[in-house]
């Protein structure tokens, strides 16, 4: 598969050295560079994005998933990415899906392209109802249309970024970056994509669902 | 015992004025801010010692005892300082995320600049 010329992929990484070699060298095969923000890891996830051939950022302070994206994506721009795809270092997004994103974002001459999980068995209950809970929160507070607002799995182009620029640390930059497509006009499309769930997967809590519910009526009352 | 909250309050007060003092000395504490604080703690010592004279201010205002008008002031400065708080705890976070990012864009520049 041929690379896409200005693509740059961002792969924010707090600990995950068991899946991330993978992760980079496949996503390698897809984009011009790849970028990895080590989040002040206290494992080998910096030594081994270095070693898989990835460009890699660290935070002396662990900032969390928005900060640590905002790093990757503001480095990107710096280095002249016309293209930015991020994807999540723990393996549960299938890199050779990136051509994919970049064809629906060519044939619908979009902005940005959002990756949708499919809400199956594979996914795990509570995330389900969680993922349908933010869906029905998204579409009434803000009128956004993608069905999974949480996934990390998401293309936009450079210009793109400097519109949805976001301001979350942690978990709440997906629904932030949607809100911040949705007002700011980008034309954004979803693109169902497939997700990987592995024995030792992390992701949100309920805590998080709370923390990343009471941001967005923040943003909508700010 | 009839002083009972006296004592207490001024024992209190009189730690909260050492603890004041101690950490101006270690210079965590500029001279305008611990004046500011000794004030403060040396004003409440005043408040229980007088407090004969201030219930009859007090009571105009609808206060019956000394110790109502100590939790109101207590409640409003508990909020006001929780408020104070938070912003200086956004602040700082702010402060924090552009340092880090600062520093690892220090790198890549450093990075993209070696042969």
């Amino acid at each position: 598969m041929k690379k896409t010329a200005g693509l740059f992929a961002v792969i924010p990484a707090r600990n995950e050295e068991d899946h991330l070699e993978d992760v980079i060298r496949e996503t390698m095969r897809y984009v011009e560079k790849v970028i990895v923000v080590d989040d002040a890891s206290r494992d080998r996830t910096g030594e081994i994005a270095e070693k898989a051939g990835a460009l890699v950022l660290r935070h002396i302070v662990n900032l969390g998933l928005g900060g640590s994206l905002k790093t990757g994506c503001d480095a990107a721009s710096l280095l002249g990415a016309k293209a930015i795809v991020t994807l999540d270092g723990d393996g549960q997004h299938d890199p050779s899906e990136i051509p994919k994103l970049v064809k629906t974002m060519k044939k619908n001459n979009a902005d940005a392209v959002f990756g949708e999980r499919r809400f199956n068995k594979n996914m795990p209950l509570m995330k389900k109802v969680g993922n349908h809970f933010f869906h029905l929160y998204s579409k009434l507070f803000f009128g956004i249309k993608v069905k999974d607002t949480q996934t990390g799995f998401r293309l936009f182009t450079a210009e793109a970024y400097k519109k949805i620029r976001w301001t979350s640390r942690d978990y709440a930059v997906a629904s932030e970056m949607l809100i911040n497509a949705e007002n700011s006009g980008v034309k954004y499309v979803p693109q169902e994509v497939r997700t990987i769930y592995h024995d030792d997967y992390k992701g949100t809590t309920i805590l998080d669902g709370l923390k990343i519910a009471n941001k967005m009526l923040r943003i909508k009352f700010r | 015992m009839a002083y009972t909250f006296e004592i207490i309050g001024i024992l209190f007060l009189l730690v909260m004025i050492y603890l004041t003092y101690i950490e101006h000395k270690k210079s965590r504490l500029n001279k305008a801010t611990f004046t500011a604080w000794l004030i403060f703690w040396l004003g409440g010592i005043l408040l229980i010692i007088f407090h004969p004279y201030v219930n009859s201010i007090i009571s105009e205002i609808n206060i019956v005892r000394v110790l109502d008008l100590y939790m109101i002031m207590a409640f409003m400065f508990l909020f006001a300082l929780l408020f104070y708080l938070f912003v200086i705890i956004k602040h700082v976070e702010k402060r924090v995320e552009e340092v880090v990012r600062r520093v690892a864009m220090k790198e890549l520049i450093l990075k993209s600049k070696s042969p």
